[in-house]
């Protein structure tokens, strides 16, 4: 079976796959700090609580936008499962052409999600993937990369507000029935449930006017941990999907051990 | 004269009117551990580079957002000024009528906001007013034509977001907020700055939308008016704001002063 392992700022969230069929996915928080050791005890106690064994694992696949820690979880894969995990990145073939000024500069999370949406809906499309920052990726009708948008995420600009506004109350993130508030938490709800989804709607479509318009056909797929919160209020977005990342990391790996383990 | 202090979470905006007009603003960091001495000497520094003396403020009024620095503030005024810095609040008599929940906990810079937007705009115009202050937090008002104020809605500003995130994502980098040339960016500053410029255009937007649609669902088209720091960045890409109106809230404050000054506030 792989392990899937996608990292991200706040977040890293993993699957095991069984061929094509995920069986079971879970997130820890991203810390900078722990070790190789505190990572494989808390890798192991997952998997076993999700009913598998170490030993059930015979590959590992990651993509990082925390290249920091990268040298730790791979130390961990060696010490724990006995193997070299693949580490989406230069080198590794992805079957995705990269329009970016820079291709090294598109981060490995960006790529894995794009390879999963394109292979799964094909294009053109664009991904928005709701984390730390709301990060919206353009592929093309003949699947190549084009570039993207970057915009502060709900949460971490949440937090901001919180912290720095000395009168401002911390709320629960519910979706309040109107816009119009009458109280200051009614106000802070409306403001960031319905203004952000106002920025993807905005965003969205602006991209879709550049890449061809109405007429393009182009899908909107939602996914990242914060996706559930906003996409119901966003006009634009047409599908809801999770898993993209992890899905893209079972892809890749697939397409770099054509008949390799399984 | 008269001296209006904003005092926000970033910054505390002064504004120096001689009766009606605006004839100086200044900005100040709003810095919680500074002392009334610190602020005092800024704001006679602040006048006398602009060709004014401490002696030509003969009142002072506030808005302010952050308690911790009132009594600062006060001190300074009183000390270096030798006036005293009146706190405005939002029981204070202003709009015909007021909707919030529990008008006292409306904050006051969105009251002397609303004040402000209706009595230039709204009341000549005949149409309700929405105000879009991007500070700290974006915050919206909504005023009828009547001059009720209906109720608005607070989003987290522009600066503190961006400021998050570049702090949160370890690739990420300041960048300068400018608009960029195309919104599909080829490269990670031009990705950041098209999310930001046109992202917090799309926030007001998709915000003032549902607001309209709420309260003058088939009334007239409210007016809606740009205020705060970070308007400008955004102000031109958006598709609902008509006009900017940097010292908005300065005008507001002096307004609430003005028509409570009698009542001896």
């Amino acid at each position: 079976m792989l392990l899937a392992v996608d990292v991200g700022n706040a977040a890293m969230s993993m699957g095991i796959y069984d061929g094509k069929q995920l069986r079971a996915e879970w997130s820890v928080s991203t810390d900078r700090r722990k070790t190789h050791d505190e990572y494989g005890l808390l890798f192991l106690d997952l998997i076993e609580h999700h009913g598998f064994k170490a030993a059930d694992i015979r590959a590992v696949a990651m993509a990082s936008s925390v290249p920091p820690i990268l040298p730790t979880l791979e130390w961990m894969c060696q010490k724990y499962f006995k193997i070299t995990p693949l580490v989406v990145g230069p080198g590794v073939r992805t079957g995705m052409i990269i329009r970016y000024d820079n291709p090294r500069e598109v981060g490995a999370d960006r790529i894995v999600i794009a390879v999963a949406a394109y292979e799964k809906y094909g294009g053109p499309l664009i991904v928005v993937d709701f984390g730390t920052a709301t990060i919206f990726d353009v592929i093309s009708k003949e699947g190549e990369y084009l570039g993207g948008v970057l915009a502060p995420g709900v949460l971490i600009s949440v937090d901001a507000l919180f912290s720095q506004a000395a009168k401002l109350p911390r709320i629960e993130l519910v979706k309040p029935k109107t816009v119009l508030a009458r109280n200051t938490v009614h106000s802070m709800q409306a403001g960031v449930i319905y203004g952000f989804a106002g920025q993807v709607d905005e965003l969205v479509e602006r991209l879709i006017a550049e890449i061809g318009g109405p007429a393009a056909g182009v899908r909107v797929i939602a996914t990242g941990e914060h996706a559930e919160l906003l996409v119901s209020e966003c006009k634009q977005v047409g599908v809801l999907d999770p898993y993209l990342a992890l899905e893209g990391l079972r892809i890749i790996y697939e397409r770099n051990h054509a008949r390799g383990e399984r | 004269m008269l001296l209006a202090l904003d005092v926000g979470n970033t910054n505390v905006t002064l504004g120096l009117y001689l009766d009606e007009e605006l004839v100086a603003t200044w900005r100040m960091a709003s810095e919680r551990n500074r002392t009334a001495d610190e602020y005092g000497l800024e704001i006679v520094h602040l006048l006398k580079r602009e060709g004014y003396s401490p002696y030509d403020v003969t009142e002072a009024a506030m808005a302010s957002v952050v308690p911790p620095l009132n009594s600062a503030l006060g001190l300074a005024c009183n000390k270096y000024l030798n006036v005293h810095l009146v706190e405005l609040n939002s029981s204070l008599k202003t709009l015909p009528a007021n909707y919030y929940e529990n008008p006292a906990a409306l904050g006051c810079d969105r009251l002397v906001n609303a004040v402000a937007a209706w009595e230039m705009y709204g009341k000549p115009q005949k149409r309700p007013v929405i105000v879009v202050d991007f500070g700290t937090a974006t915050k919206l008002e909504c005023v009828s034509a009547a001059g009720e104020y209906l109720g608005g809605c607070i989003a987290p500003g522009i600066g503190i977001s961006t400021e998050a995130l570049t702090r949160a994502a370890s690739r990420l980098q300041r960048i300068e907020l400018v608009r960029p040339k195309q919104v599909l960016g080829k490269n990670i500053v031009a990705s950041l700055q098209s999310g930001i410029i046109f992202g917090f255009a799309g926030q007001a937007d998709g915000l003032v939308k549902r607001l309209s649609r709420e309260i003058a669902p088939d009334g007239p088209e409210p007016v809606v008016i740009a205020t705060g720091g970070l308007a400008h960045l955004v102000a031109g890409e958006s598709r609902t704001i008509q006009r900017i109106e940097p010292h908005l809230t300065l005008e507001g404050i002096r307004r609430v002063y003005e028509q409570n000054r009698e009542q001896g506030v």
